[in-house]
């Protein structure tokens, strides 16, 4: 079919309405209107380009529609996961040799950082946790059940009100045991094997209490960091194709679920949608919407870094936390950080890392890169921000916040730390790379374990793809590019959002271009010394 | 009049409802913004979240129950406001009194301050639960507008009998059940007394000529019950002719028979037959119509509507149950009703049974026993009227009361008139020589409504009785069962709830305290598909409706199926001779297709785009969105599928189609084309659509495979061979 008899389709879609007949309740309806006053100037920015859909595709759209898709994403990680349980507990106790370990930390741990920053979500849509747990909740693997296994309850509001920084509060923990009992070094095989085993228990503890998604959408550990990061990936998610028709739907089968599909898991509207920050990928909606109106999109890089209109305050304390978390993991390989956390342990007797220095660096990290943030705000913005109040960024927090109280904080702090994104992203990956570049090779002795031919003698078992000095040049060279991502971005990002409220325009848009260069040039020198502390 | 105290504008209590709005996962989707009574919430168009406004905001949970994501919490006194108390007339001396014992709003002060407690709901949920539909919060506010003409014209359009239904109907489960308020947990609208109010202190309008669209039809009704009433009218206000069949020498049905004075006095129940009569509707009375006999009167007649209800008694197959003195319900009422009025005793009713006994209704202790089986509303009726005629009464229900299907005000009425109710308890055997002496009772025992009750303990309890009443419900009769294999419906909720229902919130309390801890969401879905299947006939021109389409239901229930089989006539049927597009404006035709990945559609929306708009109406819908009432309104239909399987095995129409079709019991002999496009070979799938349609009582025209990635080629023939079925079908239109 040509474009032009496309065009007509969606046409008759959305007057196919009804015969006239005799319908009684009709007549005592009277819905209020929408408020649906700049609608399209709201999404804009946001929306992606209406030709990189790619479920235009008949054969993409036959895929997305099977109801057996994320299944069959789901199976194989969930094969690998189980086999890493069982490996943990009843395998090698070598970390080298172990298949449960060498694959859970030399490749997967690096591919989820590699898919965050290029797709978003993409991970989420195959994750065995969730996809187990959700399994059960939904008493299948794929077909599309009325009847739900467990409580259905709402997420109490008070915990919900701090939206994706939960999610954060979870991966520092977590962060905190694995480096505890060094689980990711690697260490005993078993205590991945734990690990894994906790989150899955948590994870379906969330599901068959709470409704939907909300393990994901607000505990799970790296939620908010593939969200936050995952904002500088290409693929836009699912997204309304026709905004008009979406407004004046009136069943919004996406949210509510249809006999196709379930409502959105992950409590988000492809009508509204402005980023890919939630959305899990699991072409549920795309499936449920009656009028075929949903359609997965790409996107330029960057652009839900760059472009949503309402930034949330969530994420900008998220990307302060988790750059705090990424930089104390830098530190904590040097000398004097060994010196400062030895001395910790004599005082308090718990070991390496000890929760003082541990929460010490990532929160003053935090505070040190806020409060120049918004230093150079307060020097370089106006001072009077009365007439800013109109496009005032709403939180995910509820009005009565301390955040909210402080607006003219906000102008500053929540572009600035969107525009930090793809740098903290950055030196999430690098931070990955050697023991990709190291020990990924390992994984070929490991597997040949099982056949009987992998053993520690195997020339793979210490065999590096890369040496230090090329894997520090690697790690600095994708710090560079996450730098000029960044400060590409922050340009973007400042000649919209903040130019109308600076004061001196070029002064407030070096400083934030030079809080991004000092981040990219701290975490490149934190390598160097890293290397030559070992 | 204008009314000072409504409660939106009139939040002066101290204390504000606290609301919160889950901003993180507010998705701005305004599902609440619209249905919000109070116009409370607002969008912000920045965040694109919605903020609430608690100072407007009544605490009516209307936006909790209709966000999608459950991002609103909302926590509020009960600011409803009290409700009307409404008295009930206990009469002094039972004995032969007639006088209705419930009673309506008395005066315009508590008329108006009780409509002043509806918010006017934009998505009023009380008018899904209400079985025909009325239009509640239109005629509240012409009630609070003092307009009461006005409110009698809003009811006209949905309802013929809202002087009766306002006496019978069990609220509880319909309307205020469903009342915003009833769902946020308070007490509902008085809405049954609103609409009382409204017919108690203005007249009742006469049927009203509405339009000429059945102008020349000739339509016979067979039973002049509340289902009959209503088909009548509607017809006859629309020009057609109409004649109506009653076996007995009166009309009114079970209204007449089976409802006692003291709840629907006779000048309410016969109103309607008087304003029939003066509209011209012609009445055969003392005419049994056979169901053998339809095919004859289809030579007479364009149409036939069936409203003939559930006419076959229960009977409780113990031993003894042969014994004389055992009769059935509706026999009894009739009888003892016309005694009533004739200010005559029981021992009148049967003197041969009473003669024998000797027992005399003088003394309470000497009083004839009636022993009522069952429990229910009909039950109540029985045993009440007996107390009214000087005998006691006692009900058995081996029910336990929590599951018994009575109205509960009706349980209390009946005790303070000295009913004896008895639930978990049956009778296990009738002990008599000719006539029935006395009755074994057991005892039982029943945990769960769903499971029938056990006996726990036999003939417990010897009874001496003088008379007994079967009143443990109907059944279809079997003539009409054999001939027409499909009825009766079943009311049945889907496991997947119609959205835009669900959108209303009336789905989302599973238990409403007001409603006696039902569902009234589920029960109003049931209802609702079942009065959407009366729109469709079981035969060529053959309707059927209330208690012979679903069994035994309700007075409110047979109307609103009149009233729907009465617009299909309308619709559909043409006059066997003359002018066939009298009246009809439009064929419509409904195009319902299933696509995986868009082959299917495009042909569907291509497919009658030629057509001509002044003679045709198209509807062109994915099967996800199919609307019942399409199906029902349309005049033929057009499916289009595509071909799942595995190439070789197992090759299929899709799932959904399928699924789709099987939820439809009947298509009423509606004409279908069906075409399928596949990637192989659509094998036996179109034979298999064939037999799906044929069993659910269509006739497929055409059958059409198209081969997917060639569709564009193949449309201008497969166009071809569609519009030659139109010009041959729809032959009136060249
Ligand atoms: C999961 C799947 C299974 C299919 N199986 C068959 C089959 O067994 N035989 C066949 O002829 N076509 C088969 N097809 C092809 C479709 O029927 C064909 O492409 C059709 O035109 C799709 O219609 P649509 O574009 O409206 O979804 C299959 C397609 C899918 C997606
Ligand atoms: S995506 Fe589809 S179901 Fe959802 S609101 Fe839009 S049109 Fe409606
Ligand atoms: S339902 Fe749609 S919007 Fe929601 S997570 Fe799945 S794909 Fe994303
Ligand atoms: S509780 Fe009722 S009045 Fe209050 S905001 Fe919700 S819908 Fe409006
Ligand atoms: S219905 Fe729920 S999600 Fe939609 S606008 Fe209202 S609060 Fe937000
Ligand atoms: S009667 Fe109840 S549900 Fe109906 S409009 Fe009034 S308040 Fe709303």
């Amino acid at each position: 079919m040509t474009i032009a008899e496309d065009k007509k389709i969606t046409e008759a879609d959305r007057n196919a309405d009804s015969f006239e007949h005799y319908d009684p309740i009709k007549q005592a309806v009277h819905l209020r209107p929408k408020n649906k006053d700049n609608i399209h100037e709201r999404f804009e920015s946001t929306d992606p380009p209406k030709k990189w859909e790619v479920s235009k595709n008949k054969r993409v759209a036959a895929i997305l529609k099977d109801r057996r898709l994320q299944f069959l994403l789901i199976l194989p990680n969930q094969i690998v996961f189980w086999v890493v349980i069982v490996l943990g507990i009843a395998g090698t106790a070598d970390p080298m040799l172990n298949f449960g370990t060498t694959i859970t930390w030399f490749l997967w741990f690096c591919l989820v950082f590699v898919m965050m920053a290029v797709i978003g979500r993409a991970w989420c849509s195959m994750c065995p946790f969730g996809g187990f747990a959700e399994w059960l909740q939904r008493r299948t693997f794929w077909q599309r059940t009325q009847k739900t296994l467990g409580l259905g309850k709402k997420f109490p509001e008070p915990l919900a009100r701090w939206g994706f920084l939960l999610s954060v509060v979870s991966f520092l923990i977590l962060t905190w045991i694995e480096e505890f009992f060094n689980i990711a070094g690697p260490g005993s095989p078993w205590e991945t094997s734990y690990m894994v085993i906790g989150i899955v228990t948590a994870a379906v503890a969330f599901f068959l209490v709470f409704e939907r998604r909300t393990f994901c959408r607000y505990i799970c550990p790296l939620s908010a960091l593939i969200g936050s990061v995952g904002a500088m990936g290409s693929v836009a998610g699912f997204r309304t194709k026709d905004r008009d028709v979406c407004m004046d739907c009136k069943t919004k089968d996406c949210m509510r679920g249809s006999e196709e599909g379930f409502g959105c898991p992950w409590y988000t509207w492809p009508g509204s949608a402005d980023s890919n920050l939630s959305c899990g990928l699991c072409s549920e909606c795309y499936k449920a919407c009656p009028s075929d109106n949903v359609g997965l999109f790409l996107q330029p890089p960057l652009t839900s870094v760059i472009a949503p209109k309402r930034r949330r305050a969530d994420i900008a304390l998220s990307v302060l936390l988790l750059w705090g978390l990424v930089i104390y993991q830098q530190v904590n390989a040097t000398n004097v950080f060994a010196s400062l956390d030895n001395w910790l342990t004599n005082k308090t007797g718990i070991h390496y890392p000890n929760p003082i220095d541990y929460v010490g660096v990532i929160v003053i990290v935090a505070l040190i890169t806020g409060a120049l943030i918004l230093a150079a705000g307060f020097a370089f913005g106006k001072k009077n921000l009365d007439s800013y109040k109109e496009s005032q960024p709403v939180l995910a927090t509820p009005q009565k916040s301390l955040l909210s109280k402080h607006p003219k904080a906000l102008a500053f702090l929540l572009p600035i730390s969107y525009g930090l994104i793809p740098v903290v992203g950055a030196d999430y990956l690098a931070r990955q790379l050697p023991k990709f570049f190291q020990h990924v090779l390992s994984l070929i002795p490991a597997v040949g374990a099982w056949f009987g031919h992998g053993s520690a003698k195997s020339s793979f078992y210490t065999k590096a793809i890369l040496g230090v000095p090329q894997i520090v040049a690697v790690q600095i060279a994708v710090i560079g590019i996450g730098t000029l991502a960044s400060l590409w971005a922050m340009n973007k990002i400042f000649n919209r959002d903040l130019k109308p409220v600076s004061r001196s325009s070029a002064a407030l848009r070096i400083s934030s271009f030079a809080i991004i260069l000092a981040c990219g040039v701290g975490a490149s020198v934190l390598y160097f010394i890293m290397h030559a502390a070992n | 009049m204008t009314i000072t105290n409504d409660p939106k504008t009139n939040s002066n209590t101290q204390s504000f409802p606290n609301v919160t709005v889950f901003s993180d996962r507010c998705a701005g989707c305004e599902e609440c913004l619209v249905r919000c009574p109070t116009q409370a919430i607002e969008m912000d168009n920045f965040s694109w979240t919605i903020t609430i406004n608690n100072e407007l905001c009544v605490g009516c949970m209307q936006c909790t129950r209709t966000c999608p994501f459950s991002a609103i919490k909302i926590e509020s006194e009960d600011l409803s406001k009290t409700r009307v108390q409404l008295s009930i007339h206990h009469p002094k001396d039972l004995l032969l009194d007639r006088s209705e014992t419930r009673r309506g709003i008395t005066n315009w002060t508590d008329a108006l301050a009780e409509a002043s407690r509806c918010l006017n709901c934009p998505d009023p949920t009380c008018v899904r639960g209400c079985p025909t539909h009325n239009n509640i919060p239109g005629f509240i506010a012409a009630i609070r507008d003092g307009n009461l003409d006005q409110a009698q014209e809003i009811l006209s359009n949905t309802t013929v009998l809202p002087d009766v239904c306002s006496r019978v109907c069990d609220q509880a489960l319909q309307c205020e059940g469903s009342c915003t308020w009833s769902l946020a947990g308070h007490e509902p609208v008085a809405i049954g007394a609103l609409e009382r109010f409204i017919t108690e202190n203005s007249n009742v309008a006469p049927i009203a000529t509405k339009s000429d669209k059945g102008k020349g039809l000739e339509v016979a009704i067979i039973g002049a019950g509340p289902a009959g009433a209503s088909a009548a009218s509607e017809l006859v206000a629309n020009g057609a002719t109409v004649t109506v069949f009653e076996k007995n020498s009166e009309p009114g049905g079970l209204m007449r028979t089976a409802i006692p004075e003291f709840t629907l006095p006779q000048n309410v129940s016969q109103r309607v037959w008087e304003n029939l009569k003066a509209a011209g509707v012609k009445f055969e009375f003392g005419k049994e119509i056979q169901t053998a006999q339809i095919s004859e009167l289809k030579n007479k007649f364009d149409a036939i509507i069936m409203a003939v209800g559930a006419q076959a008694p229960l009977k409780l197959p113990v031993p003894g149950s042969d014994l004389e003195g055992i009769v059935d319900a509706v026999a009894f009422l009739e009888k003892a009703d016309n005694l009533l009025r004739e200010k005559k005793t029981i021992e009148d009713l049967y003197p041969e049974i009473f003669k024998r006994s000797g027992n005399q209704s003088k003394s309470e202790s000497s009083k004839p026993m009636i022993l009522v089986l069952g429990a229910g509303n009909t039950a109540m009726d029985v045993a009440r009227i007996s107390r009214r005629l000087g005998a006691n009464a006692t009900c058995v229900d081996w029910m336990s009361q929590q599951f018994a299907p009575v109205r509960p005000d009706e349980l209390v009425e009946a005790r303070d008139e000295g009913v004896d109710i008895r639930f978990n308890t049956t009778v296990s055997s009738f002990v008599g020589e000719k006539y029935v002496t006395s009755a074994k009772l057991s005892l039982t025992r029943q945990e769960v409504a769903t499971k029938l009750p056990t006996v726990i303990k036999e003939n417990a309890i010897d009874l001496k009785v003088d008379l007994v009443v079967m009143a443990m419900g109907f059944r279809l009769d079997k003539q009409l069962t054999d001939t027409f294999t499909m009825l009766p419906y079943r009311k049945k909720t889907p496991d997947m709830i119609d959205r835009v229902w669900q959108a209303s919130g009336i789905t989302a309390v599973p238990s409403v305290e007001w409603a006696r801890g039902q569902s009234v969401g589920k029960l109003s879905i049931a209802r609702e598909n079942a009065r959407l299947k009366a729109g469709l006939p079981v035969a060529d021109n053959v309707w059927v409706v209330g208690d012979a389409l679903i069994g035994p239901s309700t007075v409110v229930e047979a109307m609103a199926h009149g009233k729907h089989a009465a617009v299909s006539v309308l619709e559909h049927v043409r006059p066997r001779e003359g002018d066939k597009t009298s009246g009809k404006t439009k064929t419509n035709v409904l195009v319902i297709y299933d696509t995986r990945s868009g082959n299917t559609r495009d042909v569907a929306t291509n497919l009658l785009s030629d057509l001509s708009q002044d003679l045709y109406s198209t509807v062109v819908t994915p099967i996800t969105k199919v609307n019942y009432n399409d199906v029902v309104a349309s005049d033929i239909i057009v499916l289009g599928t595509w071909i799942e399987g595995m190439v070789l095995a197992n090759v299929k129409p899709a799932k959904p189609t399928l699924r789709w079709l099987r939820s439809i019991d009947t298509f009423g002999n509606k004409p279908v084309i069906v075409f399928v496009t596949y990637g192989v070979n659509p094998k036996g799938s179109l034979d298999l659509l064939e037999k799906e349609f044929a069993q659910r009582h269509a006739k497929v025209l055409l059958k059409k495979a198209i081969k997917g990635g060639k569709a564009q080629a193949q449309l201008p023939e497969f166009k071809k061979q569609v519009k030659q079925i139109f010009n041959q079908y729809f032959e009136k239109h060249n």
